[in-house]
């Protein structure tokens, strides 16, 4: 009797911004799938009768070139109560900003690098210790000590790498090489060199985009197959790619992320009807997708126990919040505003699909700062890449590291 | 329909309707309002209820996760300590019961004792890379050569260590029972790490059960039924993590299979919902309660408070609003039935009397008191029984007048009748005797008409022959008896003549009496009121009749005398006559001679022949007018006669209609 009336009383939509590049460089139909992904979420909330009686508006808007305008653009004009987006860590770095300035909400769906805790953002993404960390461990323990660290020149590679060589350090594996190449490059001769030279036992890659592609079947090209050396990626290939892949580059082949659709899970198998009834029966869904939904769900359930959109309440809320996911229960952690994944490691099958070979069964804590160094080390590192690259989160020009 | 039938709605008194009406206006609003407020408390103690659970669950595992964290962080920074990691690899590598061994483990319990408590732990463990159990301060606690081999290859322990090498970071084992040591225990454990970066060896630090259950068992804000639910799931079954309020051994004895009617709420905190409400829990009560995950333990919580304790406030109410009402039915039913009676007995009287009224005691007699509309009520029937009774006497006496005058009045008409059917005779006998006189006057003239040929026979017998003396002397004989009968039959009139006198006598007679008798109709009428408006029509043209029935009469005397004088007349001729026919027979033998004498005076008689001829005409037509106005006579008695029928029909209609006002009233008691 009482909720009745609390219904009649707000009526008005609740604005929940959607920030994707949708167009120009960092554009890709995982980008669009996430959106996708969220929309899905969205109209599953309203078909219940909405957050507290009142539907949820999304708004898509593009990040295209300019992240911080778009961000601004949707908390000033378009009034929304929190911002699912950013892929890539130079969208997320830029939004930060915003979000902290107007006290909003990012919701962060990506897999990163960690070392960093805004007030203002909820990472829904994996942390390196999440994915990396095990990843490794399994490598060592599967194929061999002796890896090679590749990767693109930008933050999240370089940060990848030095948890991995942690890692080898702590576990006695060794690294015989880490090379990174230009963001989009597609000349990989030097790392087919280092492999012929190095003959690693694994190849940790960090490669993103269109240098992974260019890499991979320059790989197959000189007939190293992923039973000689096998390329153990992070997450960086996932589901919505395979279709720009021919598959024989991929076959065999690792990658880690904290979800893969073929994961033998009801609440998976009912998220994939949902989604492909929706959107049709050929679409593929990854990680980041199933992360985001998730989110939406999990911040849905956060305003409805918090009774307000009001920021703060809402973050309060959204702290020690559980879901039951696809992939297991997502957690966000009250201390550090990251999500406990879990950990699967893939391998690439003949027929387009990502089989899960392994699990660490339940989901990992996150660690922005890995326990391996102090947060101080972690910063400045951090910020001396920032710093060596003029003041930007990727390499401009080629630059190797031995 | 069928219920209010059944009930008989509509024959029940007055007072049994106001009663009911009043009562259920007084109890309906109460019982609906009751029946409010009590939904109402009910639905904001479960939501102020749940609330309050909401907050302590997440108070609760926010302190846990918080716990948690705190145990990590410390462990690692444990795990970081780098003499730590030179004792552990001296202990791994050097020989037992060397003086370095010795050495190392003593540095290792100091730091240990210090370490330990300090950073909230109970126990230490120290493993090997290998999972070697290089130093243990648990009493009693069989972990064997090698965590991984031993008797605990399969334990949470050893799943901690190995999950702790996966991940290179702290990690917090299961709960679990371990042989030799009472209750469950749990640990932190972290990679030993040394500074170079390698691991030293795992050290497994007991997380101090206690401190981890004060958390949970803190009952603040849950009343005195009040519990939390800690629960771990392994496959389909959740236990029991935590000791319950009233289940201290509850920890891996108490639990529930997924899917059960008993803990809900533990069953949803352990898929990740994060909620509320009233659920069965895991003792099978009914509760208010709210449950969260915690991910660190990979815990369910359920902190819940008996839905009675909750409610019982919302249940005192109930009694209280119970007795409440209960209270105020007898109140209100006793005013009830007072109000009621106030309003239904003065009714009630009114009803009596009305009643015996209507079964036509006019003598009953109402007064009331009362000013109000009861009494009022009374006092009006009471007047009207007043009135009622003062005009059914009146009438009952006019009609007792009525009927009297009604007899007469039929009396009168009965007289009138016989009269004039009297009349009626006694014209028709009128009628008749004219008729006969007539019929006499013209046997007369044919006799006359005779007379004169016999007489001018006579003359010419006597002219022609003497011869015919003889004849004449017949002929005088036929005469003289002729005469004699003309003068039988001229007597016989006079008789009927007499005869017409008496009874235009009596017509007269009746004439009078009709008047008076019509003059005493027009004033009865003019008492009967309306009632006598026909009759005094009636009277007026009996009256009128009375009149040309008089008139009538005085014409009959006038041509009765006239006939009587024609009559007399006639019979003074006829004796003259005889006479002279006598004397004219004695003369017969001077006929001779006197023949012409004879034929003289037959001759002289001729003309007074033809005055009494026509003195018989007269007679005749005047004997026809008579017989006229007889007929007349009897048509104006023949409608007397009619209208004294109507007259009769009329006064039986007013004896009727006074036979039935008395019935009538006769129903009355006065």
């Amino acid at each position: 009797m009482l909720r009745f009336w609390k219904e009649h009383e707000q009526q008005e939509v609740i604005h929940l911004g959607i920030l994707h590049a949708l167009s120009g460089p960092a554009s890709g139909p995982t980008e669009n799938a996430i959106v996708d992904a969220e929309l899905l979420a969205i109209a599953e909330i309203n078909a219940q009768g909405g957050i507290m009686g009142r539907l949820v508006a999304p708004e898509v808007m593009d990040s295209g070139g300019d992240p911080e305008k778009a961000a601004r653009a949707l908390i000033s004009e378009r009034k929304v109560s929190a911002i699912f987006g950013c892929h890539m860590s130079i969208c997320r770095k830029a939004v930060r900003n915003i979000v902290e300035e107007q006290n909003s909400l990012l919701i962060y769906p990506a897999p990163y690098e960690g070392l960093e805790s805004s007030r203002n953002i909820i990472y829904l993404g994996a942390t390196p210790n999440q994915v990396i960390t095990p990843a490794v461990n399994w490598a060592l323990e599967n194929k061999g000590k002796r890896f090679l660290l590749i990767g693109s020149d930008f933050i999240w590679p370089h940060m990848v790498n030095e948890i991995a060589k942690d890692a080898l350090m702590a576990i006695n594996g060794e690294w015989v090489g880490e090379l990174y190449i230009p963001l989009n490059s597609e000349v990989t001769t030097q790392i087919i060199e280092l492999i012929k030279t190095k003959k690693p036992d694994v190849i940790l890659s960090s490669l993103v985009g269109i240098s992974a592609k260019s890499f991979l079947s320059a790989l197959q090209e000189t007939g190293i197959t992923a039973h000689d050396i096998p390329v153990l990626m992070a997450p960086s290939i996932s589901e919505t790619d395979l279709d720009t892949y021919s598959p024989k580059d991929l076959v065999g082949h690792y990658v880690a992320w904290s979800y893969f659709e073929a994961l033998n899970r009801e609440e998976n198998q009912a998220f994939i009807k949902r989604f492909r009834d929706r959107y049709g029966v050929d679409r593929r869904i990854n990680d980041i997708m199933q992360a985001a939904y998730s989110g939406i769900h999990l911040w849905a359930k956060a305003v409805e126990r918090a009774q307000t959109i009001e920021i703060n309440q809402v973050r309060q809320a959204l702290l020690g919040m559980s879901y039951q996911a696809p992939e297991g229960i997502i957690s966000i952690d009250a201390t550090t505003q990251h999500a406990w994944r879990s950990f699967y490691l893939g391998q690439f099958t003949k027929d387009k699909s990502i089989q899960p070979i392994w699990t660490a069964e339940y989901p990992i804590s996150p660690l922005p700062y890995p326990t391996t160094r102090t947060k101080t080390i972690w910063d400045s590192l951090e910020i001396n890449l920032y710093h060596q690259w003029n003041d930007h989160w990727y390499a401009p020009l080629t630059k190797t590291v031995q | 329909m069928s219920l209010l039938k059944g009930i008989n709605y509509q024959n029940r008194s007055l007072a049994q309707r106001l009663s009911f009406w009043f009562l259920f206006l007084v109890i309906t609003p109460l019982l609906i309002s009751s029946l409010v407020i009590d939904r109402i408390a009910i639905e904001s103690i479960h939501h102020k209820t749940i609330q309050a659970m909401e907050v302590n669950v997440k108070q609760k595992a926010l302190a846990l996760e918080s716990f948690a964290f705190e145990r990590t962080t410390s462990a690692a920074v444990i795990g970081r300590i780098d003499e730590l990691a030179q004792d552990a690899e001296i202990l791994q590598f050097s020989k037992t019961g060397s003086p370095e061994y010795i050495a190392a483990k003593r540095r290792i319990r100091a730091f240990s004792d210090y370490f330990v408590p300090a950073q909230g732990f109970a126990n230490l463990i120290v493993f090997c890379p290998k999972g070697y159990n290089l130093f243990q301060t648990i009493p009693g606690f069989n972990i064997g050569e090698n965590i991984f081999q031993g008797p605990l290859k399969d334990s949470s322990l050893a799943a901690s260590v190995r999950r702790s090498h996966l991940l290179i970071q702290p990690v917090i084992s299961d709960f679990s029972v371990y042989s030799g040591i009472a209750e469950p225990i749990a640990f932190t454990t972290a990679p030993i790490i040394k500074e170079d970066g390698h691991i030293a060896g795992y050290v497994a630090l007991q997380i101090d059960t206690h401190k981890l259950f004060d958390i949970v068992t803190n009952y603040d804000g849950l009343g005195s039924t009040g519990d939390t639910i800690v629960g771990a799931l392994e496959g389909n079954h959740i236990h029991i993590v935590a000791p319950m309020r009233n289940i201290q051994m509850a920890p891996f004895k108490v639990g529930v299979e997924r899917g059960d009617h008993r803990g809900i709420g533990i069953q949803h905190a352990m898929t990740g919902d994060m909620s509320g409400g009233e659920v069965i829990n895991v003792e099978g009560r009914s509760v208010l309660a709210s449950w969260a995950y915690v991910p660190t333990f990979r815990w369910g919580i359920s902190v819940q408070q008996d839905l009675n304790e909750a409610m019982h406030i919302a249940y005192e109410q109930r009694k209280v609003m119970l007795m409440v009402i209960l209270g105020i039915m007898l109140p209100a039913l006793l005013t009830a039935l007072f109000v009621s009676r106030s309003i239904s007995r003065p009714i009630a009287t009114a009803v009596e009397t009305t009643e015996k009224v209507a079964a036509g005691d006019l003598t009953v007699s109402i007064k009331s008191i009362h000013q109000d509309e009861t009494g009022k009520l009374l006092n009006a029937v009471g007047r009207m029984v007043d009135h009622l009774n003062s005009l059914i006497s009146q009438v009952r006496r006019s009609t007792q007048d009525l009927s009297i005058t009604a007899l007469s009045l039929s009396k009168m008409s009965q007289t009138q009748n016989e009269q004039v059917n009297k009349l009626s005779f006694t014209s028709t006998d009128i009628a008749n005797a004219t008729k006969l006189i007539s019929e006499t006057s013209e046997d007369l003239l044919q006799t006359m008409d005779g007379i004169t040929e016999a007489a001018d026979q006579t003359g010419t017998l006597a002219n022609t022959g003497k011869t015919a003396l003889s004849e004449l002397e017949v002929t005088m004989g036929i005469l003289s008896d002729a005469t004699k009968s003309i003068s039988a039959r001229l007597s016989h009139i006079d008789g009927r003549t007499k005869g017409i006198d008496r009874m235009t006598n009596t017509i007269n007679k009746i004439a009078d009496q009709t008047n008076l008798l019509s003059l005493n109709a027009s004033i009865e009428a003019e008492k009967a009121g309306e009632y006598g408006l026909g009759f005094a029509v009636l009277a007026r043209e009996i009256r009128r009749l009375a009149d040309q029935t008089a008139e009538a009469t005085v014409d009959i005397d006038q041509i009765v005398t006239e006939m009587r004088d024609a009559v007399l007349g006639g019979v003074v001729e006829m004796e003259q006559f005889s006479e002279k026919v006598n004397r004219s027979v004695i003369d017969a033998s001077l006929i001779g001679s006197q023949f012409t004498d004879i034929i003289n005076h037959v001759n002289a008689l001729l003309p007074q022949f033809v005055v009494v001829h026509d003195g018989m005409r007269l007679q005749s037509s005047e004997a026809h007018q008579i017989s006229d106005s007889m007929i007349e006579l009897t048509n104006s008695a023949r409608i007397s006669l009619e209208a004294l029928e109507q007259t009769t029909t009329a006064t039986h209609k007013l004896g009727e209609a006074i036979n039935v006002l008395n019935a009538e009233i006769a129903q009355f008691k006065l």
